[in-house]
C-alpha cells in the first residue's frame, strides 16, 4: 500500500497545516485533523497514521521535551512518517559545501538534522519501555554525503578542504552509484529515531543517549525494533537525519543523507520490561548499545549492557557474564562524530550460538582490510580508518575526499580484541562495490 | 483589462513620442552607415548620468541631465570629427571604441557606489513603465523641436554634409538620446532608433514611405510589448527590446514574400525550413549518441509538449519515479504558495506575525525552493539514464528522420541512376 498517494498527503498536510492547534488539545480527544490523519484499513498494526513533513510538523536540530505533540496515536497504532532533509529540508541537489558550512556555523548549538515529531503515545508512563518497531522506509530517490571544510567529522584538521557529493538512488537496484563502476549498496536507517529526554529545555539532537536520538547506528533497518526507555509521558517520538546507507564510524560526519518518503513505524507501550540504555531487536538477535565521548569508555558501556543482557538471556552473574561477551557478541563501531562516540554490540537471540568471529588483519578476497591496536581506543580507532582512507587512495585511486565520503559511507568498523589492555579497531570495505563496467 | 489600459496607457504615449523621433533619426543613421552612433552616444550620457550619481545627484535632476548632455555634446564633437578621421579606419570602428571605452569608465566609476548594480541596470534598460505625463511634458516639446529643426534644414541634414552640420546632427542627435536613455535605457532607446528604421527602409523607397512603416511598426510593437511585460509579469525594458528584436525577425521572413517572387519565396521557405529541421534533428541525434547525459533541448522540449513520449523508453520503474518527484516538486510549489498566502494574509488582514514567525515562514519557502530543485535532480537523473540506455536506437531514429525531412531529391537520383543504369556503355 502507497500511504503517500497525493490524497492522503494533501489531507494531511491540510490537517496539520490548518490546525496545528490540535495538538494543544488533552491527549485523549481526536479532533477532526487527527482524525483525517488516520487511514483506514492497512496491514500494519493498530490504526494507522500519516505524519507529513511540514513546517508546523518539524523542528530543526533540538529537543524539546515541551514541544507541543503533532499527532497522538494509542499504544500499537502504526505511523506514516515523512522526513525533511537537514537544516528544514536545504540540504538538497545543487548546494555548494560553502553554503552547508555556513548553514551549520551560522546556527550553533543545534544539530542539522531536521526531526519530524513528536508523536504522543496513549499509556506511556516515565518507567516504561517503548517498542518502536520499522515497519517499513522508504527513502526519496536522491542522497548526499559531504565534508564541512575544517570542521567536525574524525579528521578536521586533515581535511581542510571541503565536498558535498549528491547521488541518485536507484530504488530499483537499491544502489547509489559513488563514481563510474562504484557502487554503494543502499540499506536505508533513521539516523535519529528517540523519545523525549527527562530535562526540560532544548537540547542539541546531535549526542544520542539513554533516549536514543541520534544512535546513527546503521543495524537499524526495516524490520527492527528499537527498545527505549521512556522519560515523559506520552513518551513523545521523533524521527530524523535519514540515511540511505552509512558506514560503522561515519567518519566525515554523514552518511548517505537523504529524506525518507516513509518511514512507517508501529509504537507500542512495554508496561514490564525496564531499561536504562536503549536496545534494538534484530530478527535473530540483540543490539545493546554504550557511548561516550571517549571511544574506550563507549566501549566499556557497551560491553557492560551487553553483559547485563547476556546475564538476563542466560541467567548468569554480571561477572560470567562480562566474561563471555567477547565471547559471543560481535562489536562494532558505531559512529566517532557525534560528540558522544558509540560502539554497538550484536548478540544472539539464539544462546548458543556466538557471533564473535575472528577480525581479520589483512585483506581478504572480499574485504579490504587495514587495522590498528592501542591501549586508547580512540586512537586505534583513528589509525585503522585513517589507513583506510591511505588504502582506497593508493589501492583504488581515489582522490582524498572521495576517499573520506566512500569510508563514510561505506567502511565498516569493528572492535577486535576488547578484554586485553591493547584494543584493537579492523576497517573493512567490501571489493564487491567495484563492478565491472 | 481596464486596470492594464490605465496603467500602462502613460508609458505607451512616451513609447510613440519616442518611436516618433527615434524612428527618423534611425533612418538617417542607417543612411550614414554608423548604426552603431546612437549605442556610443546613449552610453556617453549614460556615463555623463553616472559622473553626477557619483557626485551625488539625483537620478532625475536638472544636474544629472546637464552631465549627460554636456558629455553627449562633448561626444557629438568628437563624433562629427571621426568621419574626417575614419579614412583608413572605418568610421564604425572609432565608434565602437567610444562605445566600450565609455561603458568601461562607467564600470569603473559605479564599482564603487554600493548600488552600483542597480544603476548600470538602470541605465541599460531603464524604466518606462514608470515615466508618463511629466515625462511627456519635457520631450514632446524638445523632439518637436529638434524635428522642426531638421526639417527647415532638411537639405543639409540628410547625407553627408560638412563638419558643422555633422555636428549639428550629431548634437540634436546627442539631446535626443540623453533625454530617451533617462527614461528608457541604453538598449530600449537602441531598439527605438534601429528597428523601426530598418523595417521601413526593407519595405519604403521614400522618406515619407519609410517613416510611416517605421511608425506604425514602432507603435504596434511598442504596445505589444508593453503588454506582454504586464501580462507575464517581465522587466518592461528587456520585453519591449525582445519584442522589437521578434518584429525585425518577422519582417525578415515575410520581406521575400512581400518583395520578390512569392512561389520562389515559398519553396525557399519551406527548403530551408526542411534544412532547419533536418540539421536541427541530425545535431540532436549526434549529441544523444555522443553525450546522453547531456542536455538534449530538441527532445525535452517534444516531452514538454507531448510528456506521453516518455513512456517511449522510460521503464516502469523510472516512470514511476518520474512522476513521483514530478508530484513532488508540486506539492513544494503549492507549499510554499500557501505559506507566501499565509504571510501576506496576516500582513494585511489579520494581527501581522511575529519576528520569528516571519524568519520560519521565509526559511521554509526557501527550502521547499531547494526541495523542487531536489526533485528536478531526481528527474534530470532518471531522464539522464534512461536516455543514456537507449541512445544508440533513439539517435540511429532521429537521424534517419532527419534524412527524411531534409529536402533531399532523392527520387531524382534514383530514376537517375536508373537512366544512367540503362544507358547503353
Amino acid at each position: 500500500m502507497q500511504f503517500f498517494g497525493p490524497a492522503i498527503v494533501s489531507a494531511a498536510i491540510c490537517a496539520v497545516t490548518s490546525g496545528a492547534v490540535f495538538a494543544q488539545q488533552p491527549p485523549s480527544a481526536q479532533s477532526g485533523a487527527q482524525k483525517l490523519m488516520a487511514v483506514p484499513g492497512s496491514k500494519y498494526p493498530g490504526r494507522m497514521h500519516v505524519l507529513p513533513a511540514t513546517m508546523e510538523t518539524t523542528q530543526w536540530g533540538w529537543f524539546d521535551n515541551a514541544e507541543l505533540p503533532r499527532l497522538i496515536i494509542d499504544s500499537g497504532d502504526t505511523v506514516a512518517i515523512e522526513s525533511m532533509s537537514h537544516s528544514h529540508g536545504q540540504l538538497w541537489p545543487g548546494r555548494t559545501i560553502e553554503e552547508l558550512k555556513k548553514l551549520r556555523t551560522d546556527w550553533p548549538g543545534r544539530g542539522p538534522m531536521t526531526l519530524t515529531g513528536p508523536i504522543f503515545v496513549n499509556g506511556a508512563e516515565p518507567g516504561d519501555t517503548l517498542q518502536i518497531k520499522i515497519q517499513k522506509i522508504v527513502p526519496r530517490p536522491w542522497g548526499a554525503n559531504f565534508n564541512v571544510p575544517g570542521l567536525f567529522g574524525q579528521f578536521p584538521s586533515k581535511f581542510p578542504d571541503g565536498q558535498v557529493k549528491y547521488f541518485y538512488l536507484d530504488s530499483e537496484r537499491k544502489t547509489a552509484e559513488f563514481a563510474p563502476g562504484i557502487e554503494i549498496p543502499l540499506r536505508p536507517f533513521p539516523g535519529t529515531l528517540g523519545v523525549a529526554r527527562k530535562e526540560p529545555g532544548r537540547y542539541n539532537a546531535v549526542p544520542p543517549g539513554p533516549f536514543a536520538g541520534n544512535l546513527d547506528n546503521r543495524d537499524l533497518v526495516e524490520g527492527t525494533t528499537l527498545h527505549v526507555p521512556v522519560f515523559v509521558r506520552g513518551a513523545l517520538v521523533w524521527q530524523g537525519d535519514s540515511h540511505a546507507a552509512q558506514g560503522n564510524g561515519e567518519i566525515n560526519l554523514t552518511g548517505l543523507e537523504t529524506a525518507f518518503q516513509e518511514i512507517t513505524i508501529t509504537a507500542t507501550v512495554d508496561k514490564t520490561t525496564k531499561l536504562e540504555w536503549p536496545r534494538i531487536e534484530t530478527p535473530t538477535a540483540w543490539i545493546t548499545m554504550g557511548f561516550d565521548e571517549d571511544l574506550s569508555k563507549a566501549l566499556a558501556n557497551a560491553k557492560s549492557e551487553t553483559a547485563k543482557f547476556l546475564a538476563e538471556q542466560r541467567k548468569i552473574s554480571p561477572d560470567q557474564a562480562m566474561a563471555l561477551v567477547s565471547k559471543t557478541s560481535d562489536c562494532r563501531v558505531t559512529q566517532v562524530v557525534d560528540i558522544k562516540k558509540g560502539v554497538h554490540c550484536t548478540t544472539s537471540k539464539d544462546a548458543s550460538k556466538s557471533l564473535a568471529e575472528p577480525r581479520p588483519t589483512v585483506e581478504t578476497p572480499e574485504y579490504l582490510v587495514t587495522s590498528a591496536a592501542d591501549p586508547d581506543m580512540n586512537k586505534a580507532m583513528d589509525s585503522a580508518s585513517w589507513a583506510m582512507i591511505e588504502l582506497l587512495q593508493k589501492e583504488k585511486s581515489l582522490s582524498r575526499l572521495d576517499a573520506y565520503s566512500l569510508a563514510s559511507m561505506t567502511m565498516d568498523c569493528r572492535v577486535g580484541e576488547m578484554d586485553a589492555a591493547e584494543k584493537s579497531v579492523h576497517c573493512l570495505v567490501a571489493k564487491s562495490m567495484w563492478t565491472k563496467r | 483589462m481596464n486596470d492594464a489600459l490605465q496603467f500602462l496607457w502613460p508609458s505607451f504615449l512616451v513609447a510613440v513620442v519616442l518611436v516618433g523621433i527615434h524612428a527618423y533619426f534611425g533612418i538617417q543613421v542607417l543612411a550614414r552607415k554608423v548604426i552603431f552612433v546612437d549605442l556610443a552616444l546613449a552610453q556617453i550620457a549614460a556615463l555623463g548620468a553616472t559622473v553626477a550619481f557619483m557626485l551625488g545627484h539625483p537620478a532625475q535632476s536638472i544636474a544629472t541631465y546637464g552631465y549627460s548632455l554636456t558629455f553627449t555634446l562633448l561626444a557629438a564633437v568628437l563624433l562629427a570629427f571621426t568621419r574626417a578621421w575614419g579614412t583608413r579606419v572605418p568610421q564604425e570602428a572609432l565608434i565602437g571604441v567610444i562605445y566600450v571605452v565609455a561603458a568601461a569608465m562607467a564600470i569603473l566609476l559605479i564599482d564603487r557606489a554600493p548600488q552600483g548594480a542597480e544603476h548600470l541596470k538602470q541605465i541599460l534598460t531603464g524604466n518606462i513603465i514608470t515615466s508618463g505625463l511629466n515625462e511627456l511634458a519635457v520631450i514632446v516639446p524638445l523632439y518637436a523641436a529638434v524635428g522642426l529643426l531638421h526639417w527647415l534644414l532638411r537639405r543639409h541634414m540628410t547625407g553627408m554634409g560638412s563638419l558643422v552640420w555633422e555636428f549639428l546632427f550629431y548634437a540634436t542627435f546627442g539631446i535626443v538620446v540623453t533625454s530617451s536613455v533617462a527614461i528608457a535605457g541604453v538598449l530600449l532607446v537602441f531598439s527605438f532608433l534601429i528597428i523601426p528604421a530598418a523595417i521601413g527602409v526593407m519595405f519604403g523607397e521614400l522618406l515619407s514611405r519609410q517613416l510611416a512603416i517605421g511608425w506604425i511598426v514602432g507603435t504596434f510593437v511598442s504596445a505589444a510589448g508593453l503588454a506582454a511585460s504586464f501580462a507575464f509579469d517581465l522587466p518592461t525594458g528587456a520585453a519591449m527590446v525582445c519584442a522589437f528584436g521578434v518584429s525585425l525577425a518577422l519582417a525578415g521572413m515575410l520581406y521575400p514574400f512581400l518583395r520578390d517572387n512569392r512561389r520562389w519565396a515559398m519553396r525557399s521557405a519551406i527548403s530551408t525550413a526542411r534544412w532547419i529541421g533536418a540539421a536541427i534533428l541530425a545535431g540532436s541525434a549526434l549529441q544523444l549518441a555522443a553525450a546522453p547525459r547531456a542536455d538534449q533541448p530538441l527532445i525535452d522540449m517534444a516531452e514538454y509538449a507531448i510528456p506521453s513520449l516518455r513512456a517511449l523508453y522510460f521503464t516502469r520503474a523510472e516512470a514511476t519515479t518520474f512522476a513521483d518527484a514530478s508530484e513532488h516538486a508540486e506539492r513544494y510549489r503549492r507549499e510554499a504558495e500557501q505559506l507566501n498566502e499565509m504571510e501576506r494574509r496576516n500582513r494585511t488582514q489579520g494581527q501581522a506575525l511575529d519576528d520569528f514567525s516571519v524568519a520560519r515562514i521565509s526559511s521554509f519557502m526557501k527550502s521547499y525552493g531547494e526541495m523542487r530543485k531536489g526533485e528536478q535532480f531526481v528527474m534530470g537523473e532518471v531522464r539522464a539514464r534512461a536516455r543514456e540506455r537507449v541512445r544508440w536506437g533513439a539517435s540511429f531514429g532521429l537521424l534517419a528522420l532527419s534524412v527524411l525531412v531534409a529536402p533531399v531529391r532523392w527520387r531524382r537520383h534514383q530514376s537517375t541512376d536508373k537512366t544512367n543504369k540503362q544507358l547503353p556503355r
